[in-house]
């Protein structure tokens, strides 16, 4: 099915009645901004919990293997093996690699090999593996532009590593953020550029060329309609369904937001906590969602590890942030201006609740 | 590489940052105009403001969707800003009248069918509805109501009489009441949280 936008893009619509309206230089400058903010807001935050995460890995290594430089043990990293579990967290990535399609394509521009190692599709994110060979220095924490597109792919992340000398490996995940399941996709990668020193607006990029062009079928996958609620203060958490795949499996979830907190707080956000009913506790992948930010009726929707095949329920705790944003100043009526950002470590209002459990039996 | 008129939409198709840019540049006194035409009646500066800024971010995440040149790409642009504009309308003025319009129904008094069906706001169960009827009364239904039309204003750009706008306009209503009944919708009716 069509979506709204595809209706409207063959309206073919009589644009000349329209009319336009004086805008200020500074009146572009806020809607770029506005809109950078959004749509680097979960770039940004994965990105540093990346970093987090590679930094215990490698403190991990350091004690494991006494006498071995980093060196050695990154060279057994690229090539032989797991490019995945490198960049695993806490466990989502374990079993990506044994179900992934092995591609092995070398593509050379500018002095720079980069190879795809692998690449794999869930039916809802393309997740893509690879390593960079240069014969210069790319930095600590290069960063490559141009994401893989494919129908309907929409939001992306890089997460790249140095490993040594001129040698780097990555993985980047793209989400479709829409409710369909897509059984295959086509993936064109074209990377136009390496920033060294990783991405900032005005960085030094080593153009280049790599094209990559590969078709991906879905892993086999069981979704199992959920559809159940819990409310609590003006909140509604609901699961819709639940897909499990060879390596992992989604939740699906909404929220709905009641008038009072949506005209009370700023930004409503619904995340949840999974574990099983043997203890295990499952870390996930945040795949961003879709809805009204008017009202904050979003669908979201998550990946977590592989599910341990003894489970018979997951337990789905749903947690509620309420958050406020900066205050710019008061205005001459008294009244409040309000930023449309929160900064980190903010001292604006927050609140956070959990609300009841909701129980799924795992149909086997 | 910067975004030009020549580039701008492929780039905006992969994701470029500057893409969008150039688009906001170029096209925020189109939009700004919309916009402000549709929700300036209730008076809220900030309503207009997240409105235009939400216009863009959904050009940047449905761009993929997008098919055409540079004088498609405008008038695609002016249909998703009426489009945004009208559903912001909707959904601020419905907070108010929701609950009136909720009684109303359980005493099963007149109601229309696209409003019925805009109150669940379910859009894709009226679009669902809508794959149905043929492509040019669809186009009707989705200026009707997605962009708020009035049948002169689509008997301008269909080209046809008012006359016979209003005439499909009666049809595909009929239709989609049919066909709403067979597939028993009412429980996606939405009376429940606000």
């Amino acid at each position: 099915m069509k979506d709204i936008y595809e209706h409207l893009n063959h309206l073919n619509l009589d644009d000349e009645v329209f009319e336009e309206m004086e805008v200020s230089e500074f009146e572009k400058t806020k809607v770029k901004r506005a809109l950078k903010r959004r749509i680097t807001k979960s770039k940004q935050k994965k990105w540093k919990k990346t970093l987090m995460a590679a930094a215990i890995a490698v403190s991990l290594t350091s004690t494991a293997l006494v006498g071995l430089s980093f060196s050695a043990y990154a060279e057994e990293i690229p090539f032989l093996g797991n490019v995945f579990k490198y960049f695993n967290k806490d466990g989502v990535y374990d079993n990506y690699e044994e179900n992934a399609n092995e591609l092995n394509v070398t593509e050379e521009s500018n002095g720079i090999k980069i190879t795809v190692n692998n690449a794999i599709f869930d039916g809802k994110s393309v997740v893509v593996t690879y390593t960079i060979e240069s014969d210069k220095d790319l930095g600590e924490s290069a960063w490559i532009t141009g994401i893989p597109m494919y129908e309907g792919g929409a939001g992306g992340y890089h997460e790249i590593t140095k490993i040594e000398e001129n040698k780097y490996i990555g993985m980047t995940t793209v989400t479709h953020p829409n409710d369909i399941e897509l059984s295959e996709v086509n993936v064109d990668w074209v990377l136009e550029g390496i920033m060294p020193n990783g991405y900032s607006e005005d960085a030094e990029v080593i153009e280049g060329e790599w094209k990559f062009h590969f078709d991906l079928v879905a892993v086999d996958s069981k979704t199992q309609l959920v559809d159940q609620s819990v409310e609590g203060n003006g909140i509604i958490a609901s699961i819709e369904k639940v897909t499990f795949t060879p390596m992992s499996f989604l939740i699906y979830f909404e929220q709905m937001v009641s008038r009072d907190i949506v005209t009370q707080w700023d930004y409503v956000r619904v995340d949840i906590e999974v574990k099983d009913n043997l203890g295990n506790v499952y870390i996930n992948q945040d795949n961003g969602g879709y809805g009204s930010y008017s009202s904050y009726d979003l669908s979201w929707s998550k990946t977590f590890g592989k599910l341990d095949p003894e489970a018979t329920q997951l337990i789905v705790t749903p947690v509620v942030e309420l958050s406020d944003n900066e205050t710019l100043g008061y205005g001459e009526n008294g009244r409040r201006i309000k930023a449309n950002y929160r900064l980190e470590n903010s001292k604006a209002d927050i609140e956070k609740f959990e609300l009841n459990e909701i129980i799924i039996g795992i149909e086997k | 590489m910067r975004s030009t008129e020549k580039n701008f939409i492929k780039r905006l198709k992969r994701q470029k940052e500057d893409a969008l840019e150039y688009t906001v540049d170029e096209y925020l006194p189109l939009v700004k105009g919309i916009v402000y035409k549709v929700l300036h009646p209730l008076e809220n500066p900030g309503l207009i403001e997240e409105c235009i800024n939400d216009v863009f971010l959904t050009i940047w995440n449905h761009a993929s969707k997008f098919e055409g040149d540079t004088t498609d790409f405008r008038k695609w642009l002016c249909a998703v800003t009426k489009f945004k504009a009208i559903d912001t309308y909707r959904k601020t003025i419905k907070r108010v009248e929701v609950e009136m319009v909720a009684d109303d129904l359980e005493v099963g008094s007149t109601h229309s069918v696209e409003n019925e069906i805009l109150i669940t706001e379910n859009k894709n169960e009226l679009l669902k509805l809508m794959s149905g009827l043929e492509v040019m009364d669809r186009d009707i239904m989705v200026m009707k109501f997605f962009l708020d039309m009035t049948s002169e204003d689509i008997a301008m750009n269909i080209g046809l009489t008012k006359a016979a706008v209003d005439n499909r306009i009666y049809r595909g209503k009929k239709r989609l009441q049919q066909q709403r009944s067979n597939r028993n919708l009412g429980g996606a009716l939405h009376e429940g949280y606000l």
